[in-house]
């Protein structure tokens, strides 16, 4: 059963893994991407602690979140200061190849 | 990628599917607190980012797949919770009827507190740290003021005192 949760979560982090490597459009995209992995890896924790009943892994999957939350804002952030700066967020263009 | 406020629902999705596995081994406190925190704070983020910076692409698609996708899954959720509802040898104790039993024993908020509050206490003051470091860096990477005209208003207005006032008055 454990085995299962395990593959599960390990499956939904290399969907998050493979959004974040073969992603050409945005820098938004691989933001998401990256909540999707510390999605995953909290979700792991916490079937890890449900199977060996120890409190823990609920715990620390509460400062996940917390530093989930605080990473996609300061990265949101610098993701809007530098829209201002250079006018687009593909990751790919011509101008930059110059 | 045609629409990214497609992919920013999808992520809400994930987000609500992942807070009800949880709810589902009765862990409450943590689903609750995965459906407030992420999808109420860092999903609406996401979405203000995406409506502030009107991405577009310059190929336009209708994408039919997506359609399909949706119309699909929708059907088959409705139909598998409705035949597993209804059906009777899909028993367990975490049917919905079952949740007006008296508790005999600690809520997992409980818990949660006990351990929380008295073994891991620097790390939640830690915790409070870096979100106020997180709130205190956003606001200085995205506040700009126009003019240095803003800055001595404000000193202006937040130097003045009753004396000055009635100065003014007379």
């Amino acid at each position: 059963m454990l085995i299962f949760q395990i593959s599960i979560n390990s499956l939904l982090f290399f969907i998050g893994f493979i959004g974040v490597i073969t992603n050409y459009k945005s820098i938004l995209i691989t933001l998401m991407g990256l909540e999707l992995m510390l999605l995953s890896s909290s979700l792991n924790f916490i079937f890890f602690s449900i199977y060996l009943n120890d409190m823990y892994g609920q715990i620390f999957s509460i400062f996940i979140l917390t530093l989930a939350a605080c990473e996609a804002a300061i990265g949101l952030a610098v993701l809007i200061v530098s829209f201002k700066n250079l006018g687009r967020i593909k990751i790919d263009s011509e101008e930059e190849k110059r | 990628m045609n629409n990214p406020v497609h992919s920013v629902l999808f992520l809400i999705l994930n987000f609500c599917l992942a807070s009800l596995i949880i709810l589902i081994y009765e862990v409450e406190f943590l689903g609750l607190l995965f459906v407030m925190v992420y999808v109420g704070a860092v999903a609406v983020l996401f979405l203000f980012v995406v409506m502030m910076l009107n991405i577009k692409d310059e190929i336009k698609g209708k994408l039919t797949f997506l359609k399909i996708y949706i119309i699909i899954l929708s059907l088959l959720i409705i139909f598998i919770s409705i035949y597993t509802f209804f059906n009777e040898n899909f028993v367990s104790n975490y049917n919905v009827l079952n949740t007006f039993k008296p508790l005999k024993y600690l809520t997992n908020t409980e818990i949660i507190g006990q351990i929380l509050y008295n073994n891991y206490y620097f790390a939640f003051l830690i915790g409070g740290f870096i979100l106020l470091v997180a709130l205190v860096g956003s606001i200085v990477l995205t506040i700009h003021f126009k003019d240095s005209e803003e800055l001595d208003k404000s000193y202006a207005q937040l130097s003045r005192t009753t004396l000055t006032l009635s100065k003014i008055k007379n």
